[in-house]
């Protein structure tokens, strides 16, 4: 029941929410978390820690990059079933349906991938306002 | 989003996961639950309220008594899955076995009737 508890509490947190809409989407690194949902870096690593300990995410290192990505292998019994219900609770959110759509958009630029032609994280910023 | 925020701090205490729980079996009044749950009636409205709100429980009246039970018709799609979650969890755990033996006994004792 503790497991269940602290699920919820993961859950119980807009930033949270908004975190796992767009993990959802595709794997993210914490920048690209920082410039979707336009919030600090300790927000977004405290919440992703969060949402980390209450079982939902997976963690791969890369470098000094650190990629999320939503845990389909299940750590906890309930995060597939609660994930399930968080996708279906979020679906129609004009805010979130944006945010979504940012992450589909931008490709990562990773270092091997200079001089590629690439669309950098940057021009997140100017679609916010549209 | 506000809303799904509302349903998981409904569901992130275990006493209200706990009284889910039995409200998931039975229609139990606020006057039953003092006797199964350490806590006080105004506490124990409190939070069948949050799982009222979060759209859990209906209620009515009875006399004095004010009855809740689960709503498992009139909530959304995702409150129906975590419903179903928490029909399907905690069947062998010992506090909820606890708390169904204290609820027989409220009901052998017809608490709520000698309260109306």
């Amino acid at each position: 029941m503790r497991n269940l508890v602290k699920a919820m509490k993961a859950l119980a947190d807009e930033t949270r929410l908004r975190i796992l809409n767009i993990l959802l989407e595709r794997e993210c690194c914490v920048c690209e978390v920082i410039q979707t949902l336009d919030i600090s870096e300790s927000r977004a690593s405290r919440n992703l820690r969060i949402l980390y300990d209450a079982g939902f995410l997976r963690l791969r290192k890369d470098g000094l990059w650190t990629f999320y990505s939503i845990d389909k292998g299940t750590t906890t019994a309930y995060s597939a079933e609660l994930i399930e219900a968080v996708r279906l609770a979020l679906a129609d959110n004009k805010l979130l349906q944006r945010e979504r759509e940012m992450v589909r958009r931008t490709q990562r630029m990773m270092p091997n991938m200079v001089g590629q032609a690439v669309l950098p994280m940057r021009v997140l910023s100017s679609n916010k306002n549209n | 989003m506000r809303e799904l925020v509302k349903v998981a701090k409904a569901l992130s205490d275990e006493t209200r996961v706990r009284m889910l729980k039995l409200l998931l079996e039975k229609d139990i009044c606020v006057c039953e639950m003092e006797e199964i749950f350490p806590l006080s009636s105004s506490q124990l409205s409190r939070n069948c309220k949050m799982l009222m709100e979060a759209g859990f429980l209906k209620r009515w009246r009875e006399g004095k008594c004010v009855v809740y039970v689960a709503d498992c018709e009139n909530c959304n799609r995702y409150c129906r899955t975590l419903l179903k979650m928490v029909v399907d969890s905690f069947n062998d755990s010992e506090i909820v076995k606890g708390d169904r033996a204290k609820l027989q006994k409220v009901i052998a004792d017809q608490v709520r009737e000698k309260r109306k």
